[in-house]
């Protein structure tokens, strides 16, 4: 059976960007010790890691 | 610096490289959903104008909060800072009832594959900015004290890492949460799963996480705070009304839900499960005001009751009548999506999926039939070659199949279509 086209390749591209985001987020938190701010960037990268394979799939 | 109710404002409550995160966010999101996409066809054709505006205005909330913290140090009002924040809040309004009109949707074209961002976003939209649009006015209606009023303390504070916060929740919220749904729908009608409980759990619970990860982001914004800092008073009566927030949202929509079918939902219908939902996302922000803010609260003063109400208002009108009406708009457009993914899978599922919609149509009063079925011819012919020729077939399969009762009222309604298009 013929697949159906997945998400558009700028779709993939993009996505880096709100891992570099929330890599940002996870740095600044751990280079001030915030904890906080910390977590919100380790949410945000498994929030968008799922919607890049939902995405995807 | 001036502090907030508990304290000094936290990081983030200002100007500075922080902005960047919820920007690159929010841009990033926004070009995916818009970016041109097909070699063939015109952009305008399947992201009509209107659509890339009101996508590309979601960005826009940096302007919001920019007008907050750059009119004034962080905490102290003016009547300029007011001017500027209910002037950008009120374009922010305008670009998302937009959203609610059917030129949002553009033609449907097959190298989309499954990205239709365009099925999902509207409603979405409506959704979480409806519900920031309530959460301000609920907090303006309780918390606006008249000791602030003279000095305009009462205006939001604005914090960027409560709207990181807030757009990773939107991004589970609408993003997440929307490819969910149409997947649990298209597993229900061509797997039979999902049909019960398990996938109105998963969606209902997905719509509940979201929201309360949005409220908790913005009363953090609003209040001018980073998420998970400040040790609020915690006033633990008010987790009733968040408990209370739960049932309305998933038990007891969630079952309101599973008794229509999606596709061919009346708007009088939709427009009460909005109403519901309105009513829920309500007492959710009354319950996560009083936990965080120490007691039950009533209308603090006629200046909030007046300004909170106005923007109450703008919440209600987004969620219950622009999110309804973008519903009414989606499920149309996921017809020819619908029959796209049924083109590609083995003819025998092709089928069941036929025959159950021909019971669908069978069971409508003849004038929601005949729209409904002609919604569905006018979807089979946007569909390309060979991919319309095997649905199509599959139709008359499913037709021929069913008892001579349903199927001559069926055929009946095709007359109708057919001799309407002719004229």
């Amino acid at each position: 059976m013929e697949k159906i086209p997945a998400a558009p390749s700028i779709f993939k591209k993009l996505m880096w960007i709100n891992f570099g985001a929330n890599a940002l987020v996870i740095a600044y938190g751990a280079a001030t010790l915030d904890a906080a701010i910390f977590s919100i960037g380790v949410i945000g990268e498994i929030v968008f890691v799922i919607l890049s394979k939902l995405g995807a799939a | 610096m001036v502090g907030g109710m508990f304290g000094p404002f936290g990081a983030g409550t200002g100007f500075g490289w922080y902005v960047i995160p919820p920007l690159a966010m929010l841009l990033a999101v926004t070009l995916i959903m818009t970016w041109h996409v097909s070699k063939t066809e015109k952009w305008t054709t399947y992201r009509r104008p209107l659509y890339t505006i009101a996508v590309l205005a979601e960005n826009w909330i940096i302007i919001v909060g920019l007008s907050l913290i750059l009119t004034g140090p962080p905490g102290v009002g003016s009547f300029g800072k007011a001017v500027a924040f209910f002037t950008t809040l009120a374009i922010f309004w305008g670009f998302t009832i937009i959203l609610a009109s059917s030129k949002i949707q553009g033609k449907f074209i097959p190298e989309l594959g499954k990205f239709r961002p365009d099925l999902i976003y509207p409603t979405g939209a409506n959704l979480a900015r409806g519900e920031i649009f309530t959460g301000l006015g609920m907090k303006l209606i309780l918390t606006t004290f008249p000791a602030e009023i003279a000095t305009w303390g009462w205006l939001p504070v604005w914090n960027w890492w409560g709207l990181t916060w807030a757009v990773i929740s939107m991004v589970l919220l609408v993003a997440v949460r929307g490819m969910t749904k149409m997947q649990i729908l298209m597993r229900r009608m061509m797997y039979d799963k999902y049909l019960g409980w398990s996938g109105q759990l998963i969606e209902e619970g997905l719509l509940w996480i979201g929201f309360a990860g949005l409220a908790y982001g913005f009363l953090n914004v609003f209040m001018g705070y980073v998420p998970f800092t400040v040790v609020y008073p915690r006033y633990w009566p008010g987790l009733v009304f968040l408990i209370l927030s739960f049932i309305i949202l998933v038990p007891v929509r969630g079952w309101l839900k599973l008794r229509y079918d999606r596709i061919t939902m009346k708007f009088s219908t939709t427009v009460g499960l909005q109403a519901l939902l309105y009513l829920g996302v309500v007492v959710m922000f009354y319950g996560l005001i009083s936990l965080f803010m120490g007691k039950f609260f009533g209308p603090s003063s006629s200046l909030g009751l007046v300004v909170g109400g106005l923007v109450e208002v703008g919440g209600l009108v987004l969620i219950v009548f622009g999110r309804a009406k973008s519903l009414m708009n989606d499920r149309k457009g996921q017809i020819p999506q619908m029959l796209w993914v049924l083109a590609h899978v083995e003819e025998e599922i092709r089928m069941k999926v036929m025959t159950k919609r021909m019971h669908v149509f069978y069971q409508l009063p003849p004038e929601r039939r005949l729209e409904h079925m002609r919604n569905m011819d006018n979807a089979l012919k946007e569909l390309p070659e060979p991919q319309r020729s095997l649905v199509f077939k599959s139709r008359l399969l499913a037709l021929a199949s069913l008892p001579e009762e349903m199927r001559l009222e069926l055929m009946k309604t095709m007359d109708k279509i057919m001799m309407g298009s002719g004229m």
